[in-house]
């Protein structure tokens, strides 16, 4: 079986130089020359310093695992090894999960990367590392990232079942901005002369626990390469007995979905389909759409950015202007939601009359603001690191951010359902605000962010202390951050879903009275 | 649903609104019997919204009792709104989604799985003759139209009462037949029907029971023939209304000369 799947595989590969050729030639031109790109700056680094080598190896590599694994949800391709199209034949799950595991090494990509892969081995072998374990810790490396594949597809079945690539795309592209940023932010603002900076080392590290970065780990580690040799082996095995859970799964169930039925409902079809899901998913539609919430995310790394130049014409230092943005910013975010039942007012009574909990309206609700906090937060974070030398300071600077989001988002799922006032109507210029009969358009949204400061003022205090004065207080400064933010978050969905049952009845008229 | 013969989907005791001092509903009673077709008429102004929002639990009644299917609806309003599919007159939807995921979105609302919603929308859509337009955002469909999809929103968790505001307002004659066949059906299969309207003839067509509501009472209820009695309903429906008034705007006659 496993020789005619491979040639079913090679005979695909052919089949498209004879449909397209040119095409076809170009890209495979592109991918050899990119390939043959990849691998001297992989042997580039036998020039660079021992240590700051294998952080490389190991950050490198798991950046190529998580991308095979994702890279499937952000394509059209079905796909070409989905276990359900084996389901009718008589195989044993077991011949297919290890028939397919094998014929997906058996693709450009995965042979690409085995090149790639071998020019780390020469790193590793001159890190210290054995030939035989540095071989074995490539391979290794190899099967990993195709099972990462094979799992990449099965985990996005979902996204593509229904031709929900932009979704999907729209989440790769928010996991890669939140990671990517800092990475490059780091990887740029810091000196490598005096070798790898603490937080790369940390990093490797971590990595190397994990599937992604397990078989880099035994490339970079030199003499003490047993334990890692050992990890990387076990998660192959991990991944293994996945891959062949997901093909038994695919012998045991009906192939998903009737994809006529489940097209056309974009994030409706991707998130869970509980209550709280729906309004998920159907706040990211709107928020997506609507040009009322566009400009109030607009507003805010504006508002960051505002007092930066003053101060800096004034004649603050720069690194402490740099500490500013982030409490802005990190305020604001959680303050957009502060309104957020005003907008679909009109709409509210369909919640209304279908009875839905109160809490699911409530986090379904924060579910976009969240979305778009991430790869903001994530690279705020590290520009003020960056431009305020603060990387040693990293859990400051996320304790205020935690503190202050999460603490607005709390307080902002109370306040939209105790006091909602009205905005511009749907349709209308984002700037043009409907006439207030009362203050309650002045009062809530002010109020909202006062408080969050002042609920961020123990965090932001310590956080101070121990960048500006250099105090031991980076570990309080995280710490209290995270539980005063996760408190008041907790405070305010419930206050709010409690309000949002008792008086809900009361919203529907903020959009009339406007 | 036979076991419902005899007990009443629907009851109102002394159920009173006031809209700052000024009373939208005066104390009313209704008894809408399971497996009915119930008409609720009135002229404008007569507090039917109003009576049908308390009903739906988007207005809270300030006094008065309202039960459904003998579940108490202001004490156990989550039990009370799961037996009910409400469809209100002149409210917004989400309309920028599509008919589709508005579907999806009401089911998800409320609580049915995944599998349930797929085959539910589909078949009211055919139900509706929705299916072609299921592509497009609400926003851009006909009042009608619109219409008919709320109706299918309201319809998919099975409810066993609903309860239509005007839903035959603007809405043209042959939307109206098809939304009015697949109330029939629904009611014919069990199901329960309390809707308001103006249309005389579309309420003599098929309601079983009606009761008229003038400045927040009921001022007749019954079957069909015991509230109009020898007249036709559209002129029992303006005698109880205050007849038409003569003697007023006399000065526009003179004018002309």
């Amino acid at each position: 079986m496993v020789a005619h799947v491979l040639r079913l595989r090679l005979a695909e590969f052919t089949s498209a130089f004879r449909s397209r050729p040119v095409a076809s030639t170009l890209a495979l031109i592109g991918t050899v020359a990119a390939t043959t790109a990849l691998v001297l700056a992989v042997l580039a680094l036998r020039g660079a310093p021992a240590e700051s080598a294998g952080v490389a190896l190991s950050i490198l590599g798991s950046v190529v695992a998580a991308g095979f694994f994702f890279a499937p949800f952000a394509s059209t391709r079905s796909d070409p090894l989905d276990p359900a199209c084996f389901s009718l034949l008589p195989v044993a799950p077991a011949a297919l999960a290890g028939t397919s595991m094998l014929a997906g090494i058996a693709s450009v990509p995965v042979v690409a990367l085995a090149a790639i892969d071998a020019a780390a081995a020469v790193v590793g072998v001159q890190l210290g590392t054995p030939g035989w374990a540095a071989g074995l810790g490539a391979v290794a490396h190899v099967i990993a990232c195709a099972l990462l594949a094979r799992l990449g597809f099965a985990a996005s079945s979902r996204i593509r079942a229904g031709g929900r690539i932009r979704e999907g795309a729209t989440l790769a592209g928010i996991a890669v901005i939140a990671i990517t940023v800092p990475a490059v932010v780091f990887a740029l603002g810091t000196s490598w002369r005096e070798g790898a900076p603490w937080l790369a080392t940390w990093l490797e590290r971590v990595l190397g626990f994990t599937p992604l970065g397990a078989g880099p780990a035994v490339l970079a580690a030199g003499s003490a390469f047993a334990v890692p040799l050992i990890l990387a082996g076990a998660w192959i095995v991990a991944l293994f007995l996945a891959w062949w859970a997901v093909c038994a799964r695919a012998f045991r169930t009906l192939p998903l979905v009737d994809t006529h039925r489940e097209a056309g409902l974009g994030w409706l079809g991707i998130l869970p389909r509980t209550a709280t899901g729906a309004i998920a998913a159907r706040s990211i539609i709107y928020w997506a759409s609507d040009t009322r919430y566009l400009s109030n995310l607009i507003v805010i790394p504006v508002a960051g950015l505002a007092p930066v130049l003053p101060l800096l014409v004034a004649g603050v230092e720069p690194t402490t202007v740099a500490l500013l943005p982030l409490p802005i910013i990190a305020a604001f975010l959680g303050w957009i939601a502060h309104n957020d039942l005003a907008y679909d007012s009109e709409a509210v009574w369909l919640h209304l009359i279908s009875s839905v909990r109160g809490i699911a309206d409530r986090a379904g609700r924060l579910v976009p603001a969240t979305i778009v906090a991430v790869p903001l937060l994530s690279a705020t974070i590290a520009l003020t690191a960056s431009f305020a030398d603060a990387w040693n300071h990293l859990p400051s600077l996320i304790g205020v951010a935690l503190a202050l989001t999460l603490a607005g988002f709390g307080l902002s799922s109370a306040f939209s359902v105790i006091s909602p006032y009205a905005v511009a109507r749907p349709g209308d210029s984002p700037f043009r605000q409907p006439q207030r009969t009362s203050g309650r358009g002045v009062i809530a949204p002010g109020l909202v962010l006062i408080a969050t400061l002042a609920i961020g003022a123990p965090t932001m205090l310590a956080a101070y202390d121990a960048i500006a004065r250099g105090a031991d207080r980076d570990s309080e400064a995280l710490l209290v951050g995270a539980c005063t933010g996760v408190g008041v978050l907790v405070v305010g969905l419930a206050l709010g879903a409690l309000v949002f049952e008792k008086r809900g009845h009361r919203l529907i008229d903020i959009g009339r009275a406007a | 649903m036979t076991d419902t013969a005899g007990e009443n989907a629907l009851e109102l005791r002394g159920v009173v609104k006031t809209y700052r001092g000024e009373p939208a509903v005066a104390g009313i009673d209704l008894s809408v019997p399971a497996g009915s077709f119930y008409g609720l008429v009135g002229p404008n102004g007569a507090g039917k919204t109003t009576t049908l929002s308390m009903i739906a639990g988007l207005v809270r009644a300030d006094r008065g009792e309202i039960r459904v299917f003998d579940v108490d609806a202001r004490k156990d309003p989550r039990a009370a709104k799961r037996l009910m599919g409400v469809l209100p007159d002149r409210m917004r939807t989400f309309d920028r989604l599509t008919g589709k995921q508005l579907l999806h979105y009401i089911g998800a609302l409320r609580g049915l799985p995944g599998a349930n919603v797929r085959e539910r929308a589909a078949e009211l859509a055919e139900a509706f003759d929705l299916v072609s337009a299921l592509g497009r955002a609400v926003s851009d469909y006909s009042t009608g139209m619109t219409k008919k999809l709320m109706l299918a929103c309201a319809m998919i968790h099975a409810p066993r009462l609903l309860v239509l505001d005007e839903p035959f307002e603007s809405v043209d004659p042959v939307s109206a037949q098809r939304l009015l066949g697949v109330l029939r059906t629904y009611v014919d299969r069990g199901g329960t029907v309390i809707l308001s309207g103006h249309s005389m003839s579309l309420i003599e067509q098929m309601c079983s029971r009606i009761s008229v509501l003038v400045t927040g009472q009921v001022l007749a209820e019954g079957t069909l023939a015991e509230v109009r009695g020898e007249m036709s309903l559209e002129q029992r429906f303006i005698d109880l209304s205050g007849g038409e008034e003569k003697g007023r705007l006399e000065w526009l006659h003179t004018s002309s000369a």
